[in-house]
């Protein structure tokens, strides 16, 4: 009889246990601060990958590093980025990743959120053959 | 009695224990499953991307290729474009491994890719045919995909003569098209042949050349040459990505 007493006890401690490993797993379903960066994140990447295919998808984007127009790519990156609190900086390699902007193509703005980049092999369409690695970089101003 | 009655009690117990633990199963598998399946569509919007970056890379070197071959460039010059671009694409994805082969077709017309056909039916084609087959790769994943990538110029020329003597009055009309679509030529030069194995002569301003661009791809031009009654017309052109292609046809007198 006392056995059996002392084992209604045991049962509801393991009854508490059980209910409170519930109680902590059901908080990990709670989106947490970090979740909602790495959400963030994956978000301005596609937007720096869609913003790069986009810009290349009528060879503007080749065409404007053959002719050297920072200025006038800085713009069209600005143009496609959907919110312009968003800070991006755009830089030009070769295929040998020697950079060949040496005026930065920017925003401009000061960062202090997280970065994200997105790279593109962009291959020219002119008749002199050429390839570049484009790097965008993106982040969300505060 | 009471033995009896402890016994029920904990029989209860046991049942909350047992759906609390079958709850935590669920929540787990279900947790389990909408991580894995966050993943996948990771994986996949990173192939996708990496898919269509490559893509279009690929298609911008063909039509670099081909504007240098009709221009009088080497023909070797699409697989070693391409093979530039492949090892720049090798050498750079970091997130994924990426191969990327090229097989230029070489199935009549075509040759070694290129296809050059300017002959004298009133119909000028420069092609480029490549079959691709593109790998990406990561620790688990991998996605293979094989497709075809073709560019033609084409150029169409029509051409009526009319007049007595030897003074000819010429209208021709050409069209262009880029992948059968109608497309701007970025120029267009015209010549007369007046006898067979003959040299050809420019049509300028001398002939009283006068070009209307119809601003879809066709353009009617008029002017006037000494001439017999049947002589061949030929119209040279680039189209806006710079491929050359040449039509040639016999301008029929009515």
């Amino acid at each position: 009889m006392k056995f059996l007493a002392d084992n209604r006890g045991q049962i509801r401690v393991i009854e508490a246990f059980f209910a409170s490993v519930l109680l902590l797993s059901s908080l990990m379903l709670i989106p947490s601060d970090h979740r909602m960066e790495n959400s963030n994140d994956e978000t301005l990447r596609n937007v720096a990958q869609r913003t790069l295919i986009t810009l290349d998808g009528d060879g503007t984007l080749s065409r404007l590093i053959e002719n050297q127009s920072w200025a006038t790519l800085r713009k069209c990156v600005q143009s496609l980025l959907p919110s312009p609190a968003t800070w991006f900086n755009l830089t030009i390699l070769d295929e040998n990743m020697n950079p060949l902007n040496l005026v930065q193509i920017c925003s401009g703005t000061s960062i202090s959120g997280n970065m994200v980049a997105a790279e593109y092999v962009c291959a020219s369409s002119d008749i002199s053959f050429n390839v570049y690695v484009v790097r965008l970089q993106l982040s969300s101003v505060s | 009695m009471k033995r009896k009655s402890t016994r029920s009690n904990n029989s209860g117990q046991a049942l909350i224990i047992a759906s609390l633990v079958i709850t935590m199963l669920l929540l787990s598998t279900v947790y389990y499953v909408f991580e894995i399946n966050k993943d996948g569509l990771k994986d996949e919007m990173t192939f996708e991307y990496a898919f269509l970056a490559t893509k279009l890379s690929a298609t911008n070197a063909i039509t670099s290729a081909l504007a240098n071959i009709s221009n009088g460039g080497e023909p070797t010059v699409l697989l070693t474009d391409l093979n530039k671009l492949a090892s720049v694409i090798r050498n750079h994805y970091y997130e994924t491994k990426c191969d990327l082969s090229s097989i230029p077709l070489n199935v009549t017309p075509y040759q070694d890719g290129i296809r050059i056909s300017w002959n004298s039916n009133g119909s000028g084609i420069t092609s480029a045919y490549v079959d691709f087959v593109m790998n990406f790769s990561e620790l688990s994943t991998q996605y293979d995909s094989e497709y075809s990538t073709n560019i033609t110029t084409t150029l169409n020329i029509e051409g009526t003569s009319a007049g007595s003597g030897n003074v000819k009055s010429v209208n021709v009309t050409c069209r262009m098209y880029n992948e059968g679509e109608p497309a701007l030529a970025n120029s267009i030069r015209l010549f007369y042949q007046n006898e067979t194995e003959g040299s050809w002569t420019v049509v300028d301003l001398s002939n009283n050349l006068n070009t209307i661009d119809y601003g879809n791809g066709t353009y009617f031009m008029s002017f006037n040459v000494y001439a017999q009654n049947s002589f061949q017309i030929s119209a040279r052109s680039q189209d806006l990505r710079d491929i050359f292609v040449v039509a040639n046809t016999t301008c029929s007198f009515v």
